[in-house]
């Protein structure tokens, strides 16, 4: 239905951004809490909204911003992470130093850039929606102004993120040059109609893959994540490792699913996205096993698990790309919460000795990150386990049985490293003094739901598989 | 009342909860009281699963009880439910009574121990993976008790985490086992994909009715083969159940003698329809066991530590019953997994004893003459012995007969003489155990000397009750030529395993067979004998006359070494060439130099300078030109 309902999400998030901004103003840095406490009774409000929406299919602008089930899906994702995120943040920045009134106010336009993204046909303002996103993370990536590799980080990521939007453009020029739109549907349709494809929208599609590939952290597009992952301050390191890659997926759902169901012979795309799945699950792997920092164990583990999810791409299941996203998104919130948890003031716990005994000091926190530690590597029954189960088995319905022999072995290698983690908290000595502030109780609720996400999506996933499977049919 | 066996896993994991939710808070006396109760809990509904199975005609096996639907989106259909059948009845009824056995032995020898209750949860979480796994009615919720059980394992290995050692031999036992379970976990996305479903009854029915053809069955059947071969430590993936040795024995009884190690053989008996399709595959497993059969007996030969010969020689005992799945004689395989589980839980109850009286040694070379220091431990662990050298009217002598006869009868006389020669060296290298630790000689070191002490009842009269069924179990099931109606374990299996199949051999010829097991076994007994009472010193000898082959098998074979070098090195290695390239790490230079705020910039743009950015962006570009190369050329 054409109504200006459509704008509503958007329009919720993007008023309480301004808001915020302007609160600022008059409250004491140590009131900065309230600004918290309003994002996330927007977002709440916003989430709600989107659940009246569902089945309504609002569009407005011509249809270029569409609120279908898939959309509503996607933002809800993108908001529960976006919760996570404020409430993970509340203690850290003022223990770190990061109290700035931007903080929420950029971490909310983030995320509106994020839901245009998911929302729109139209690539063009997708483009603009992932412009929004990435230049509210260029700047919370370079909070930390006291610290340089947060700023090294934020520097890093602004250039290297115009090298890739660069390519994005370029891609989109090319594909409008040759099909004369740049909707979604419509570039579909000119692929499949077009007899004698000409090799400027093929290169198009190429360079959009890259654009978007340099988000999800796709090897070798992926330099600049354990950088940033580890320059930034760990909420945002969170919500970088969910937020741009669920909207990224969500956009190549939208432009590969129709693909693979029509005739198009996209025979050279699917070897390039085979290629780059193997070389990302292989890379982010291995590389992992060097790591001492905690931090950047979880960037290079958050670039295997994009690789997972191309395979997810590749096996033309949307139904278990969404799921395993879903997971994801429980997963590795409640992994970076247990590591912002290991936080004092003006000090982080960040090196892998630091977690030495931690178990048994601090067992809720040593219980819960073993779990989700568990879930990433793939273990029965949390949510992770049956996420890449899923995956892997339609992707061996499809017949890609060397590319899933090659992603259950570098989920071997991943659980060396996860393990790794957990050995150093159950069964070695506490080397150093580790000291940190337990009275967070914000934290501790992301831990939970997050841990009772894991397990809920692990032993009894069924509605939230109903509700992916309305969700994604309409594709 | 048949409706209740599904609560037979229930139990214990029920327990495992409050142990971990309120243990530290509980009394340790209430905290074993809760512990044992709930193994025997489950023993018992399994006793009476067990005798209510018996009046269920055939034509209704397997009794089902369907949970809930765990997911089901579209064709992909899994069920929480579980199954009783005679093979799940009779392994929950081994498992839980030999589990009740050695959770009451753990009351005695952890009683100093500070993590008491830590173990005590720990144990019964295993039991409920463990009983997960033989009640399953579907591959995928036997693959989560599979890591379930795995889990347990790793974290009661390195229960003593304080040892160096221990903490690795936890972890190479979960890695090992990682390698198992992806082969494991391909097999089932197969079965899934061809079959469109996991349930057992499914996949025998579209056996049955040929949906697979043979080749897909070989694949099927050789993935999930190498999850056993990680479980069941054979060949090449037995490399962790030595090392596994380091956890409390009563763990190494339970879990890595009885139990889980077993449930590889669980797993191949459990499919036996997919095997006997294969052909090939059943093959294989004769063979892999045959060898490991023999290989881990040799490796037995020369251990000094007594908790690894006992190891060595669950690794080749296990090699026994993959021999009996292979060869077609199914219920002579789960009857050797059946005997095997009283008789090695024993042995190592029975050596956890020796080291409680000697303050923890483990080493033979410093034991000796104990008999009269131990005399109940001294009987039983004879009684244990004697059961697994085969000498008749043990319960290992009718097990280990069936499955070498069943070889023979079958035609595999290559795996029917690897057998024979095993249990040689089975015999001989029990009797050496028993010989340097109980007779000849005292070497004991002083110290120890001054503690020595039978272990209390609460460790003893596990011992007796298990040495009883190391003698009397094996009557349950008496070889075809007293009486075809004697074999009553096989006959109760007879409905589940008919892939299974007998080739029917002269009497004399079975006479014949037993004979020749008989008498090996006392060969071997007879040569440990005269080696280590009689004459010692040609031990000594024989190690200088071939120092070559001693080494060898001292030292394993070197095959953690060739590992090493072949697998694990090179894995590493490329992990760090790939590090070397994709991580530039200029950014922890940063973190190890000074953090220092002042000519922060300056540094920032010596990295530019350093061409960090550009080494990245390069990178990047690289990617863009293969990618839209490969565009253009295909």
């Amino acid at each position: 239905m054409n109504s200006f309902f459509a704008l509503f999400p958007l329009l919720i998030i993007v008023f309480i951004a301004l808001a915020v901004l302007i609160l600022e103003v008059f409250l004491k840095r140590e009131n900065r809490d309230y600004l918290a406490y309003i994002s996330l009774v927007f977002l709440v409000i916003c989430a709600f909204v989107c659940i009246q929406f569902w089945n309504k299919a609002y569009y407005y602008f011509d249809g270029n911003l569409l609120l279908d089930q898939f959309a509503l899906f996607f933002t809800f994702i993108l908001l529960l992470s976006t919760g996570f995120v404020v409430l993970l943040s509340m203690k850290y920045i003022s223990l770190q130093d990061v109290n700035y009134g931007e903080f929420y106010a950029l971490l909310l336009l983030a995320v509106s850039g994020a839901i245009i993204m998911v929302s729109s046909p139209d690539l063009l303002v997708i483009i603009l929606g992932l412009e929004v996103l990435s230049i509210s993370s260029y700047a919370l990536t370079g909070l930390k102004r006291k610290d340089e590799l947060s700023s090294e980080a934020a520097i890093k990521y602004f250039l290297l993120g115009s090298f890739a939007t660069a390519f994005l453009l370029f891609g989109l020029a090319l594909l409008y040059g040759a099909s004369h739109s740049t909707g979604i549907p419509t570039i579909i349709r000119y692929f499949n109609t077009e007899a004698d494809l000409s090799l400027m929208a093929l290169i198009g599609l190429g360079l959009i893959v890259i654009g978007f590939g340099f988000k999800i952290a796709l090897v070798p597009f992926h330099m600049w994540t354990p950088d940033v992952y580890q320059g930034a301050p760990t909420p945002i390191t969170a919500f970088f490792s969910v937020v741009p890659k669920a909207a990224c997926f969500a956009i190549f759902l939208r432009i590969f699913y129709p693909f693979w169901k029509t005739a198009f012979d996209s025979q050279a795309i699917f070897w390039l996205l085979w290629g780059i799945s193997v070389l990302t699950m292989v890379v982010g792997n291995l590389v992992a096993l060097r790591q001492t920092n905690v931090k950047r164990i979880l960037a290079y583990s958050s670039i295997a698990h994009a690789g997972y999810l191309l395979v997810a791409l590749l096996a033309q299941d949307n139904s278990s790309l969404v799921f395993y996203l879903t997971v994801y998104l429980f997963m590795n919130m409640g992994a970076f919460a247990a590591v912002i948890a290991l936080s004092k003031k003006d000090k982080e716990y960040l090196e892998l000795e630091d977690y030495s005994g931690i178990g048994f000091k601090y067992p809720w926190i040593g219980v819960t990150l073993s779990i989700f530690l568990l879930s990433l590597a793939g273990f029965p029954p949390t949510g992770g386990f049956l996420a890449k189960f899923y995956v892997f088995s339609s992707a061996v319905r499809q017949g890609l049985v060397p590319l899933v022999i090659i992603g259950v072995l570098a989920s071997l290698i991943s659980v060396y490293y996860y393990l790794r983690i957990i050995v150093h908290m159950y069964m070695r000595e506490p080397s150093r003094e580790v000291d940190i502030v337990v009275e967070n109780p914000a934290l501790f609720l992301v831990l939970f739901l997050c841990l009772y996400g894991v397990l809920q999506l692990g032993l009894y996933p069924r509605n939230i598989l109903v509700l992916i499977n309305q969700a994604v049919s309409l594709l | 009342m048949t409706e209740i066996f599904w609560l037979i896993p229930f139990v214990p994991a029920l327990s495992t909860l409050i142990l971990a939710l309120f243990g530290t808070k509980l009394p340790k006396k209430y905290v074993s009281y809760q512990a044992c109760l709930a193994v025997f809990g489950s023993f018992v509904i399994s006793v009476i699963s067990f005798l209510s199975l018996l009046q269920v005609s055939h034509e209704s096996y397997p009794l089902v009880k369907n949970l809930f639907s765990w997911i089901s989106s579209g064709s992909f259909n899994v069920n929480l439910s579980l199954q009783l059948d005679p093979l799940s009845a009779v392994m929950a009824m081994v498992v839980s009574g030999v589990g009740f056995i050695i959770h009451i032995y753990s009351v005695g020898y952890m009683a100093k121990d500070e993590g008491y209750t830590r173990y005590f949860t720990y144990l019964n979480l295993f039991m409920f993976a463990m009983l997960l796994l033989v009640m399953a009615s579907n591959v995928v919720l036997m693959f989560v008790g599979w890591e379930g059980v795995g889990l347990c394992s790793y974290l009661l290995i390195g229960f003593w985490f304080e040892k160096h050692s221990a903490a690795s031999a936890g972890k190479k036992a979960f890695i090992v086992n990682r390698i198992g379970d992806a082969g494991f976990l391909l097999g089932i996305m197969f079965i899934f994909i061809y079959i469109g479903s996991g349930e057992f009854t499914a996949i025998n029915a579209a056996i049955g009715g040929g949906a697979i053809t043979q080749g897909l069955a070989t694949l099927i059947a050789i993935l999930l083969f190498v999850g056993a071969t990680g479980k069941s430590a054979q060949i090449p993936l037995y490399i962790w159940l030595p090392d596994a040795m380091e956890g409390p024995t009563p763990v190494s009884a339970l879990i890595h003698a009885a139990t889980m190690v077993t449930a590889g053989v669980y797993m191949v008996a459990r499919m036996n329809l997919l095997y006997a399709l294969s052909g090939t595959a059943a093959q294989i497993v004769a063979i892999v066991g045959a060898v490991t059969a023999v290989y881990a007996a040799t490796m037995a030969l020369t251990q000094n530590d007594i908790k690894r010969v006992l190891a060595y020689s669950t690794i080749s005992q296990i090699g026994y019953m993959f021999i009996g799945c292979g060869v077609g004689a199914y219920a002579a395989g789960m009857f050797h997994l059946y005997t095997h589980a009283f008789f090695k839980s024993l042995l190592f109850l029975a050596a956890g004893s020796v080291m409680h009286a000697l303050s923890g040694e483990l080493n033979m070379k410093k034991m000796g003459g104990l008999r009269k220091y131990l005399p109940l431990t001294y009987p039983t662990f004879l009684i244990g012995a004697i059961a697994i050298a085969g000498i008749p009217f043990f319960s290992g002598f009718f097990s280990k007969d069936a499955i070498l006869t069943a070889a023979y009868a079958n035609g595999y006389y290559f795996v029917w003489g690897l057998g024979i020669l095993g249990a040689v060296l089975t015999a001989f290298y029990m009797f050496r155990l028993i010989f340097l630790t109980f007779h000849g000689q005292e070497r004991l070191d002083p110290k120890v000397k001054e503690h020595i002490h039978e272990s209390p009842p609460v460790m003893t009269i596990p011992l007796v009750i298990l040495a009883f069924f190391s003698i009397i179990a094996g009557f349950v099931g008496l070889p075809v030529v007293l009486g075809k109606k004697l074999n009553f374990f096989g006959h109760f299996l007879e409905p589940v395993l008919r892939g299974g199949h007998e080739t029917h051999i002269s009497h004399d010829l079975e006479w014949i067979l037993i004979g020749i097991s008989v008498g090996v076994a006392l060969l071997g007994i007879i040569i440990a004998w005269f080696f280590y009472i009689k004459a010692p010193r040609i031990p000594e000898r024989i190690r200088e006359r071939f120092p070559r082959i001693y080494k060898l098998l001292y030292n394993k074979y070197y095959i953690d070494e060739i590992y090493n070098a072949a697998f694990v090195n090179p894995t590493v290695r490329g992990s760090e060439k790939i590090y070397d390239h994709f991580d530039l790490k200029v950014i922890d230079g940063a973190v190890n130099g000074t953090a220092k705020v002042t000519g922060f910039s300056g540094k920032i743009l010596s990295y530019f300078q350093s061409g960090l950015i550009k080494d990245y962006a390069l990178i990047f570009l690289l990617g863009v030109i293969i990618f839209i190369g490969y565009l253009i050329i295909f």
